[in-house]
C-alpha cells in the first residue's frame, strides 16, 4: 500500500502545486488581487478534484486535500469585507472560519485529534518552545515593524486580542499548517519533503508582507516547529509560540517601542 | 507570522466588493457542483461531494460575515 501511495502522489505533483500556489501569492499581491483569487480559486477546485479522482487507487491523494487549505485560506481573507469591521476583530473572524475548514476536513479524512498532533507529549519541550514565541516577536518585528494592533484598546480589551490571536492565528495556522497538512505530506512523502514542501507553503503565504527576509524567516522558524511537531507529536508548544509571536509582534513590541 | 491577513486589507479597500462577489459567485459553483455530483452514483462522484464541504463550509461563512455586514451598514 505504501509503494502504490509513493507511485501516485509523485514529487513532481507535490512540487507543482507549492509552485502554483506561490504563483497565485505573487498573482495577488503584485499583479491583481482579483485574478489572484480567480487562481487560488482554480487551484482549490483541481487539489479538490484530483484528491477525489485519483482517491479510489491512491491513499495518498489525501494529500491534495490537506493543500487545498492554502488556496482557501487566501481566498477566505481576501473575501472577507474586513474594512468594514474593527482591525481587532480580523484574525479571530478569519481564524474561526479557517476552524471550521480544518474541522471539515478531519472529519472526512477521518483524523482524531492525536492525527493532527492535539496531545500533551514532551511538555517541558513544548513549554520551552511555547516560550521561545516572545523572543521570536522581537525579532520579528525588527524585520516588519508593523503599525500597533491595539492601539485604541483599553487593557482589557488588549488582553482578549492576545488571546484571539493565540487561538486564531497561533493554533489555527499550527493545526492548518503543522498538524493537518505537514501530517498527511510526511505521511506520503516523506519527511525532508514533506516539511520542507509544507513549510514553503507557509513561507510563500506570507509573501503579502512584502518582505524577503521576512519570508527566509518564516521559513526557518516554520522548518523548527515542524521538526518539533514531527519529533514530539504536538502541536501544543508550537501553537503557543506562534501565538505569542503574534502577541509580541502586532500588541507588545510596537506599544513599548512607540513609549521609548 | 500571520499568514491568512497580510496587507489584505489594503489590497480589499479597493477590491473589496469585487472580491466578496467573486467568493460568492464561487460559493454559489461548489453548491451547483455538489447538487449535480449528489445524483451521480459513482464512486469518484461521491468522493467529490463530500470533499467540497472543506470549501463549501468556510465560503458559506465567509457570505454569512458579508451579508450581516451588509445590514449593519444599512441598519447605521
Amino acid at each position: 500500500m505504501a509503494d502504490k501511495s509513493k507511485d501516485i502522489a509523485e514529487p513532481k505533483v507535490f512540487i507543482i502545486s507549492i509552485g502554483l500556489i506561490a504563483f497565485a501569492e505573487v498573482m495577488t499581491y503584485f499583479v491583481n488581487p482579483g485574478y489572484g483569487l480567480f487562481v487560488h480559486s482554480s487551484l482549490l477546485i483541481i487539489l479538490l478534484a484530483l484528491s477525489s479522482l485519483s482517491h479510489e487507487s491512491n491513499p495518498g491523494s489525501d494529500i491534495f486535500l490537506a493543500l487545498s487549505l492554502a488556496p482557501l485560506l487566501r481566498i477566505v481573507s481576501l473575501s472577507l469585507p474586513l474594512t468594514s469591521l474593527p482591525k481587532y476583530t480580523w484574525h479571530s473572524i478569519s481564524g474561526a472560519i479557517m476552524l471550521a475548514a480544518a474541522a471539515a476536513l478531519m472529519r472526512i479524512q477521518g483524523l482524531s485529534l492525536r492525527d493532527v498532533g492535539l496531545t500533551f507529549n514532551s511538555p517541558l519541550a513544548q513549554l520551552a518552545l511555547g516560550f521561545m514565541g516572545v523572543p521570536l516577536g522581537v525579532l520579528e518585528y525588527l524585520i516588519l515593524r508593523p503599525e500597533p494592533l491595539a492601539q485604541e484598546l483599553p487593557p482589557a480589551g488588549c488582553v482578549l486580542l492576545a488571546l484571539a490571536l493565540i487561538l486564531f492565528t497561533g493554533f489555527v495556522e499550527e493545526l492548518v499548517f503543522r498538524g493537518i497538512m505537514q501530517g498527511i505530506a510526511v505521511k506520503v512523502m516523506g519527511w525532508k519533503a514533506g516539511l520542507l514542501g509544507v513549510n514553503t507553503i507557509f513561507a510563500s503565504l506570507h509573501i503579502g508582507w512584502f518582505s524577503a527576509l521576512d519570508m527566509i524567516f518564516v521559513l526557518l522558524v516554520g522548518l523548527i516547529f515542524g521538526y518539533i511537531v514531527l519529533k514530539t507529536g504536538s502541536i501544543i508548544g508550537a501553537s503557543i509560540s506562534h501565538g505569542l509571536t503574534n502577541v509580541a509582534l502586532f500588541i507588545i513590541v510596537p506599544l513599548l517601542w512607540k513609549s521609548l | 507570522m500571520i499568514s491568512s491577513i497580510t496587507t489584505t486589507t489594503t489590497v480589499a479597500v479597493t477590491f473589496g466588493a469585487t472580491l466578496s462577489l467573486a467568493a460568492t459567485i464561487l460559493l454559489i459553483s461548489l453548491l451547483v457542483l455538489k447538487e449535480m455530483l449528489s445524483v451521480d452514483s459513482k464512486r469518484i462522484a461521491l468522493n467529490l461531494e463530500g470533499r467540497l464541504n472543506v470549501a463549501i463550509w468556510p465560503l458559506l461563512m465567509v457570505f454569512l460575515v458579508i451579508v450581516a455586514v451588509k445590514i449593519l451598514e444599512i441598519l447605521a
